[in-house]
């Protein structure tokens, strides 16, 4: 870890020096040691604020795009954009991919400090800045958990779901967190018509979170972060886990693993799975 | 129009008749399946008065949003039907109707909605027998599993 720091600092005093980037976007300790925090660095003096280690789990790709993204700002004017470096995890690069098939920005905008576990990601890093170690104990727990919930008879499901949605307090950190929630009017802040709404009943929040996995249904990359934030312990990445499994399956299509690939729901193949229909 | 004292049968009357009547939203292409159902009609075919038709530009139109908020305001069943594959308007719309439905229907699955509850067919404008049996046979399904728990 502390190689993976130091190659990071290194990367990004070069690239800011040199000028080929106005701002590298990384981890800083937060407030204890304990906590990682994202951090933007703009001058070549405060390089040394960069760390990398296993606090550092955000999707820094967030700060790229929607209203207030470095790459997409409709803010600021496109020559005034910086020039943007990132240091990016693996789930962060899978999400650029998907970022970059939505046309979200070009490849060539980006400079990309990737840490790689071994996992495929999509994308090559312009500097590979080190090497860590795959979580599998956690997708192996998120998995087994998913078909636990599948073993379950549909009444069953029904009700442990209504339990889980109960808690949801609508504070959105889910859609806040989440890069490929980029909309610039998300639609459960539409009031005409309104479709979700914005009280927290059983019905809204149902509503609600089933509109939003359905949102990502072939775009999520199975980051986490939203299950991460979640101040009420909704678990969302079994809704993204289960989901990635079913395009999978079906449309043989993998997020975040090809940046060339189109989208799985904006294509389609005429011997598409339609056993389901009448 | 009807006379004063006269009632037309809908669902809505049905139930107060018979007990319960199970609610049923569909969402039709308007080139082939509402022309299906429309065929249906000027056929006279029966079929139970339990759908309700919206009709929309494609089956590609229709939004999974739509199909979850009818459910959401009191639905008991949602049926989605469009042209058969290689048939559509606009020649690929309901190729991603199909992928999109799939992942929805999966997704309905998963939070223990019946699969039977939400359902999608291929329908053409010649097919009103076909429209009235799948009805028919939707209806009976819905029927069997009641009102959705909530």
């Amino acid at each position: 870890m502390k190689e993976i720091t130091k190659k990071i600092r290194k990367e990004a005093r070069k690239l800011l020096k040199d000028g080929r980037a106005d701002l590298v976007i990384g981890y800083e300790q937060g407030s204890d040691e304990e906590v990682a925090t994202p951090c933007f660095i703009t001058d070549v003096s405060q390089v040394d604020r960069l760390v990398f280690d296993e606090h550092c789990y955000h999707n820094l790709a967030k700060y790229l795009v929607g209203q207030e993204g470095y790459l997409t700002s409709r803010f600021v004017a496109q020559e005034k954009r910086p020039r943007v470096a990132i240091v990016a995890t693996p789930a962060t690069m899978r999400s650029i991919v998907g970022l970059i098939q939505e046309h979200q920005f070009a490849r060539d905008k980006l400079i990309i400090l990737g840490i790689l576990d071994g996992t495929l990601v999509g994308i090559e890093p312009d500097v590979v800045v080190g090497q860590i170690e795959e979580d599998q104990e956690k997708s192996a727990r998120i998995q087994a958990q998913v078909r636990e919930i599948e073993e379950m008879t549909a009444s069953e499901r029904w009700a442990w779901w209504e339990e889980q949605f109960s808690r949801c307090i609508r504070c959105y950190a889910c859609r806040q967190v989440c890069p490929f929630c980029y909309c610039e009017q998300c639609i459960s802040d539409e009031n005409q018509p309104q479709w979700i709404g914005k009280s927290s009943s059983p019905e809204n929040n149902r509503t609600w979170n089933i509109i939003r996995a359905l949102h990502l249904v072939g775009r999520c990359t199975d980051c986490g972060e939203c299950d991460r934030v979640c101040p009420v312990d909704i678990p969302l990445s079994l809704l993204a886990v289960k989901m990635a499994g079913e395009v999978e399956e079906a449309f043989d299509y993998k997020a975040g693993a090809d940046v060339d690939a189109k989208p799985a729901l904006h294509s389609f193949r005429p011997d598409d799975p339609d056993d389901f229909i009448r | 129009m009807t006379q004063e004292g006269e009632t037309v049968q809908t669902a809505d009357t049905k139930e107060q008749e018979d007990g319960y009547e199970p609610k049923l939203v569909a969402f039709l292409c308007k080139w082939c399946s509402y022309a299906g159902a429309d065929l249906a009609g000027g056929g006279r075919i029966k079929y139970p008065a339990n759908v309700r038709i919206i009709r929309v530009p494609c089956s590609c139109r229709i939004d999974p949003k739509l199909v979850v908020k009818a459910l959401e305001r009191g639905a008991d069943g949602v049926l989605v039907s469009g042209c058969h594959p290689g048939d559509c308007h606009y020649t690929e719309g309901n190729y991603y109707t199909r992928r999109r439905m799939l992942m929805l229907f999966k997704l309905l699955e998963f939070l223990g909605l019946d699969p039977k509850r939400v359902q999608m067919s291929w329908v053409s404008a010649s097919e009103g027998p076909k429209w009235a049996q799948v009805v028919e046979e939707i209806t009976e399904d819905i029927k069997s599993l009641g009102p959705i728990s909530t």
